[in-house]
Parts: structure tokens; sequence; C-alpha cells
């Protein structure tokens, strides 16, 4: 990788990009007032449909950690319409490459040791970039090893992104500002958790061990002696990042193996550890020269309570969806219905929610399920557009729903989307 | 003989520097005056005077020492020989800044209390611009930086302008391990040696000059 030399992103541009969709949101505001005072007949569609355009277009502008929610709270509102899903994976800190000299300043901090002590070698150009860091080649030993070293004052830009987004995401998203501080707590934890490389290596440890039985998946070895708060070191797994491999050409058996290993590596992980590696991001996978599947960064976990799993994957069974007691009891249980709903709407959102459940819930509700299908992805989208010009869903409160939903969402859709893009057709066992 | 009596001498000097910040670190002012000050030290004044002229020379020789530690911490690494200017340029300021970090509160004191702000950096000052000057020299050779008539040869003082910078943000950075500044000195060295490269600084001059002669007479 090269290092770009290129004036970054600062927190004052960013600003200025929300202000302007701030600014034109208010500003269509004024527009449909107006106009409204001309024609009392003018509904509020028209302004809806302006307000949209003008989100879409400073969203996908965004970068960052604001990125990364903005995406979340619109998915999980309403599904995801295409255009947010190409960006949605984009979604990265917006930082060049850290210097060397900043790479050795760092290893000195916390080993008192330049890298090229420590190690028998250490490249000085990044291989690649992590999320919130970049990886660097060493060797020690023989061994080959890859080392993550994270960006300064990451935590910090983490927070003050989060408190820029907030204000416009209540507004486009049509919240209310208490309603939407649930969310919020939960997207800032685990994006501050993403910056705790101690609490990765223990995690990355702790799972690696537990999933090590499953076929077609390796993980990496990791050294905590040679790890710390901004380092991580762990065995150099040689391949292909998922990235690139999609873009190859591969027999459908190979294709099949390596979304069967991701399949059977998240299954676990949901239905038996209830812990579930929460950024299937195809950047965070290697395909070896083997066809085995490396999993790297365990950066984001998220730890499913014991209540929430028993409910919410529930619905992912065509039977409990269909049932309309037991149905109607766990949408006001998740929080996906509310007291105060009007008889009027109830119906209208059971009837939504059924239809997006039955769709998400497909794969798990057969026994065998292509995902190369790419219909079976546009009738998502298409669901998703449907639901977006909604004026019953758009009027109902928009905070719905639990916020441990939030990254168990994602999940699901970052992993039907990689399967999507390697085209394997999985053996789903019944959930 | 003569070295002991070096030794001696340079143990003299380092006891007044550092009853010195002892004393403005404590009072964030200096001492009344140097006659109660080798009162405290039990020293005479005829030694102090053999050692520093006043107390605005201890404050010149303490920001000299921080600069002479960084450079040669520098000099003495062969990787830093193998560095591009931009690299040598963020080892300076890394090194310094954690320099700077080991004596946190004189600098800080030194940087807020003492007026005006660059009375004690004279030394501090040339030493940073004589450790750019070849620096600079080498990036031109090495076609990472542009070599440009007239200016070239103040490229020195853009580092110098950056040091300032630099040392402004690190004193006021709150943030844990200074990591902001550790981001603004990438930050601010990256801009900087961008726009010595390639040929930004030209369309700057070319167009500032363009708008002197075209624009503004309007």
């Amino acid at each position: 990788m090269k290092e770009q030399i290129k004036i970054p992103t600062s927190k004052i541009q960013r600003a200025a990009s929300f202000a302007g969709a701030g600014a034109k949101v208010g500003g269509n505001y004024i527009k449909y007032y107006v106009k409204k005072a001309m024609n009392p007949d003018l509904n509020r569609d028209e302004l809806n449909e302006s307000n949209a355009e003008d989100i879409y277009d400073t969203l996908s502008k965004l970068k960052g950690s604001a990125l990364k929610v903005a995406q979340m709270l619109s998915m999980d509102k309403n599904l995801l319409p295409q255009a947010y899903q190409n960006k949605f994976q984009m979604a990265q800190y917006s930082a060049p490459p850290l210097s060397y000299p900043l790479v050795v300043k760092t290893f000195n901090q916390i080993f008192k040791k330049a890298p090229t002590e420590l190690f028998d070698t250490f490249e000085k150009n990044a291989v690649q970039a992590a999320s919130i860091g970049q990886v660097h080649k060493a060797t020690l030993k023989g061994l080959q090893l890859a080392v993550k070293v994270q960006y300064p004052g990451v935590a910090d830009s983490v927070t003050s992104d989060l408190k820029l987004v907030k204000p416009l995401a209540t507004r486009i998203l049509n919240l209310r500002g208490k309603d939407v501080d649930r969310y919020f707590k939960e997207v800032e934890t685990k994006l501050l958790e993403e910056t705790d490389y101690n609490l990765e290596l223990k995690r990355s440890v702790e799972i690696s061990k537990a999933c090590a039985h499953i076929k077609g998946v390796v993980f990496p070895k990791y050294y905590p002696d040679y790890s710390g708060d901004r380092i991580l070191t762990m065995d150099w797994i040689e391949g292909v990042p998922l990235t690139e491999f999609v873009k190859q050409n591969h027999s459908q058996a190979i294709k099949d193996k390596i979304g069967q290993a991701l399949w059977n590596f998240y299954d676990y992980q949901i239905f038996t550890l209830k812990a579930v590696h929460a950024d299937p991001h195809p950047g965070n996978f290697i395909i070896t020269p083997d066809y085995q599947l490396g999993v790297i960064d365990f950066g984001c976990v998220k730890v499913i309570e014991e209540e929430f799993h028993k409910d919410y994957f529930k619905l992912l069974n065509s039977d409990a969806i269909n049932n309309d007691m037991e149905f109607t009891h766990i949408m006001y249980k998740l929080g996906y219905l509310l007291e105060e709903d009007s008889p009027k709407i109830v119906p209208v959102l059971k009837q939504s929610f059924r239809e997006m459940l039955n769709l998400l819930g497909k794969p798990f509700n057969s026994k065998e399920f292509d995902f190369g299908d790419d219909v079976y992805f546009k009738s998502i989208y298409a669901l998703g557009e449907k639901f977006s010009k909604m004026v019953e869903l758009k009027e109902a409160n928009g905070a719905r729903g639990p916020q441990d939903a939030i990254y168990i969402n994602r999940t699901c859709f970052g992993l039907y989307n990689i399967l999507n893009q390697i085209g394997s057709k999985i053996v789903t066992k019944q959930a | 003989m003569a070295t002991k009596t070096q030794k001696k001498q340079d143990n003299i000097s380092e006891k007044i520097v550092s009853a010195y910040k002892d004393a403005v670190l404590t009072e964030q002012r200096p001492p009344a005056s140097i006659y109660s000050f080798v009162k405290l030290l039990k020293i005479n004044e005829a030694e102090f005077y053999k050692h520093f002229t006043s107390f605005n020379d201890i404050d010149v020789h303490i920001w000299q020492q921080a600069a002479e530690g960084t450079i040669n911490s520098l000099m003495a690494s062969d990787e830093f020989q193998s560095y591009t200017t931009r690299e040598k340029v963020l080892g300076l300021f890394y090194t310094l800044i954690e320099a700077l970090n080991t004596d946190r509160s004189y600098f800080l004191y030194s940087l807020k209390e003492q007026r005006p702000l660059f009375r004690n950096m004279s030394e501090f000052r040339s030493l940073i611009e004589n450790f750019a000057k070849p620096v600079m020299q080498q990036g031109i050779a090495d076609n990472e930086i542009q070599d440009l008539k007239f200016i070239s040869d103040r490229y020195h003082d853009a580092v110098w302008v950056n040091t300032i910078f630099i040392l402004n943000f690190w004193a006021n950075d709150n943030s844990k391990g200074f990591e902001k500044t550790d981001a603004a000195i990438e930050k601010s060295v990256n801009l900087m040696i961008e726009l010595m490269g390639k040929s930004t600084l030209n369309s700057v001059i070319d167009f500032g000059k363009f708008l002197l002669q075209n624009g503004i007479r309007k």
C-alpha cells in the first residue's frame, strides 16, 4: 500500500457536510410551508421525498464512524435501499496510513523498543489498512506475523463523530431525541470496544479456540507478549483477501465450500456461543491457498443476551411468524409494536414486519439456500424501497425495536451479502 | 584532573538548573533575585555567574538541552539515516515531544507563563533549524520536495513554524498519552511536505503572482 500524503478530512469538514444536510432539510421544510400556504392540499409526501434525496446525498458523502451509525440506523428503520447497501461495505474510518516514525513511537511507548528491535524483520510500509489502523508484516524466529497498529486518537474521534451524527440522524429518521439514545449508546459502546486492542486480543483468543473445530475455518494464533493497547500481533495468514477472491473465477464447488464454512462459523457463534463476530466485512476474511476461510479482526463482537436471543430468533421461524398470537406477543415484547400505537396502524405495522421477517428468515427456513440468486436480494431491496415509501410507516414513531438488534441485523445483512458476492449455495440447517 | 573539575562544574550547573525548575514550578514565577536564589542553593553568586548570566539564561539552556538531546538521539539511530525527509521531520517532532514530556510541567510553564513567548527559545530555534536545513536539502536532492528559487532556502523556516504549532498543540492537549499531539504532528507534517512537494507550491506562487498582477488591480 502506498502511503497517501493527503489532507485528511477534519472534523470541521465533516461538520460542514452535516450542516449542509441539516440546512437543506430545513430548507425543504420552509419550501413545504410556503407551498402549503399557497396550496393547502399539499401533503407531506412531497416533503419526505425531497428530504430523502438530500439525506441520501449527505450520507453518501460521510465517512468514518458517522457513516457507520447513519447506515446502521437507517438499516434498522426500514431495511436498506440498494444505494445504501452499496455504501455500507465501504464504511471505514477515513485516515491516511500512519507514518513509520509514528509506528516506531507507538512501539516505544508500549515495549520500550523499536519494531526492528522487537522483531527479526519489520516492514516499514503497511501492507493493508485495517478498519482503525494498519497492518505491518513482520518475522520473528521463522514465524510470519501480521502486526496491527492503531491510529492515535481513534477513540476520541468515535465520540466526536457520534455527537455530530446524532442531531442529524434523529431528524432524518424522524425519531425523537430521547428514543434514539439507547441506539446511540449501543453503537458507541461497540465502536469504543473496537478501539480496545486488549479486549480484541482476549476475544480473538476465546472465539478462535471455541470455533477451532469448525471445518474449513482457520484462525491466526495471537501473541499477547507482542501486543498492547494499540498493537496486536498475530500469525500472518497467507492467501487472498475475500474482497479480491470474489472478483476471481472459481468453481461452484469451491464457492460452496467457502460459503459453507462461513455459514457454519456464524451459525455456531449465533446459536451456540451466543457471541458473534459482528463485522462480516469481506476485508476481515482471507482465503488460503487450500481454500480455507481465514478469520481476522475480532474488533466487533456482539454478545447476545439469553432472553433477547430466545425472542428474536423465534422470529426467524416461519411457524412463529404465522401464529398471530405468538407473533403479536413477541412484537410488543421486543418493542417493534408500542402500546401507544393506534389500532389503525397496528395491522399495517404487523403486516410489514411479517413480510420483512418472512423474507429475511427464508434461508433459515429451507434446507438449502442459493445465496448466489440475485432475485432474492432484489426482492429484499424492493421491499426496502416499498417500506421507505409507505406513508403509514413514516408517520409511525421511528424508534422501534431493541437496540440489541442493531448489530445482529448488521451481522445477518453482512453475512448474506458476502455469501451473495461469493455466490454460494449453502446447506442451512433448521434453526 | 581537568576532567574531574569539569565534572564538578557540570554538577553545579545541573544543580542550579534543577533548583531553578523547582523554584519556578512551585511559585509559577522566577525567584525574586539571584541573590536569594544562590543563598538557598548554598553557593556563592560568583559560582552562579560562572554558569549562567541570568535566570533567562537558564531557560534558554533548558530548551537548548531538549533540542540537543532530541537531535543526538536521532543521529545515533541507524534507522534514522535511511528515513525520507518526511519521516525525518516526523521523527524529529515525535522524539522532541517525548523529550518535552519528561519535563512537561516546566515546559508548560515556560510556554504559558513566560513572555515574550520565544525569548527562551533562541538556541532551541537555531538547533531545530540547523537540523532541518540538511534534511530539507536531502528532500530536494531526492525529489521528495521541490527546489524553488528563493523559497527552498527558507524551507527550514516552515519546519520552525510547524514546531511552534506542535508545541502549542501539545501544551493544550488533554488526550490520553497525548495521542492527539501525535495526530497533529502526523497531519501537519504531511501537509507541509505536500505543500513543498511536486508542483503545489509552484502553483500557489504562480497563482498569487497572477492575482497580484491582474486580479487585485481592479
